[in-house]
């Protein structure tokens, strides 16, 4: 991409260097790469997308409103999940709901509390846990309930380049190779109707770009970390990735694109039936039972 | 030079001493951080590792790596 040359912001792995305005036009045009080249959306969408107030969903948002404003066939709204952690969602809850109001994106609030009768807080105060796993379970779960009732057709979420590639090496260091078959770029394409595919439309940014943009567009200058995040094996692989990508540039490109090389076969491999649902709540689930019911379970049993 | 350095993980500003065209990425490694996980803003403008600082700049360091 050509540039003014003008206080740059950003220098590329290629070594172009972008001032703040064609910065943003890099990052929308990737965008709507990723979105053609891995087939994200159709002509006509409803997206409903995963917003946390962190940086990755608030430029999620903000960047999909941009590009498909004159776009009469696609509608977005937003779902926010409430854990129930204390100090951390009540910020970020509210920096998301001021983006909605200002972009005039219609938002729809979903908590542990209410769905679960419950916190992400005593959940973790109760037992040992890996907070994050459990967060993500129950999550993941309302996050599908709450599209699924608002007819969306799409779920956004804001994963980006980081996230997918820590999470390929993390289920590698773990082999867990049929995990590894549900990463991608979309994911819950089944044919049961109780799934909302999920697209991740930041695939392929990294996550100082998704920063970059964010801090920008004045989505994001406060840092707030959630309090159980340091606990995680992700932040370990996390960190390590980084250091290698400082010394090895492109290192997280390179380990996302030949996930993608073998990703064919991995869905081949672990092509699944019609997802059965949970005897319990009725939504989609690999087993009898699904992970957030028999973690609720667990909970209540103890 | 001296450089006020504001990161959100200290509770104030702090002064840190260069030498004279240091860069941000000079200050970086000063500071041991990676520059692949923060932004660097100088006078509030996010700028690249190649720039030089001046005496009295305002650093803000912001971290990119998120959780949840
Ligand atoms: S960091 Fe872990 S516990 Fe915190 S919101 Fe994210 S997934 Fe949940
Ligand atoms: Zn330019
Ligand atoms: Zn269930």
């Amino acid at each position: 991409m050509d540039c003014c040359n003008r206080n740059p912001v950003i220098e590329l792995n290629s070594g172009t260097k972008l001032c703040r305005t064609h910065f943003c036009k890099y990052f929308e045009k990737k965008i709507m790469r990723t979105i053609r080249r891995f087939r994200l959306l159709e002509k006509k969408e409803h997206i409903a997308v995963a917003l946390s107030g962190g940086k990755d969903s608030m430029s999620l948002l903000y960047a999909l409103k941009n590009l498909l404003k004159r776009s009469r066939k696609i509608s977005i709204s937003a779902i926010l999940i409430d854990e129930g952690i204390q100090g951390y969602r009540s910020k970020t809850g509210k920096r998301a709901a001021a983006l909605c109001r200002k972009l005039k994106v219609p938002l729809h609030i979903f908590s542990f509390r209410k769905e679960f009768n419950t916190t992400l807080d005593r959940i973790i105060s109760s037992r040992d846990s890996h907070p994050c796993t459990e967060c993500g379970i129950l999550r993941r779960y309302l996050l599908n309930k709450a599209a699924r009732k608002f007819k969306a057709t799409k779920l956004a979420t804001g994963h980006n380049l980081d996230d997918e590639a820590q999470a390929i090496l993390m289920n590698q260091l773990r082999r867990n190779t049929a995990l590894q078959a549900r990463l991608g770029p979309v994911t819950g394409v089944t044919t049961s109707r109780m799934f909302v595919p999920r697209i991740k439309p930041f695939y392929l940014m990294l996550e100082k770009e998704v920063a970059l943009y964010a801090y920008i567009n004045g989505l994001y200058d406060e840092y707030e970390s959630c309090p159980y995040e340091h606990d995680s094996f992700r932040a370990v692989v996390r960190d390590k990735l980084n250091d290698i990508e400082n010394s090895h540039q492109g290192a997280k490109n390179n380990i996302v694109a030949s996930f993608l090389d073998i990703l064919p076969l991995l869905h081949k491999r672990y092509a699944g039936k019609d997802i059965p649902t949970c005897r319990i709540c009725g939504e989609p689930s690999s087993s009898d039972v699904c992970n957030a019911c028999k973690l609720l379970g667990r909970i209540k049993h103890r | 030079m001296k450089i006020e350095v504001c990161i959100p993980s200290w509770k104030e500003k702090k002064s840190v001493v260069l030498k004279e065209k240091a860069t941000v990425k000079d200050l970086l490694d000063k500071l041991n951080l990676n520059p692949v996980t923060v932004i660097v803003a100088v006078n509030n403008e996010a700028s690249i590792e190649s720039r030089i600082l001046r005496g009295r700049d305002t650093v803000k360091i912001i971290p990119v790596v998120s959780g949840g």
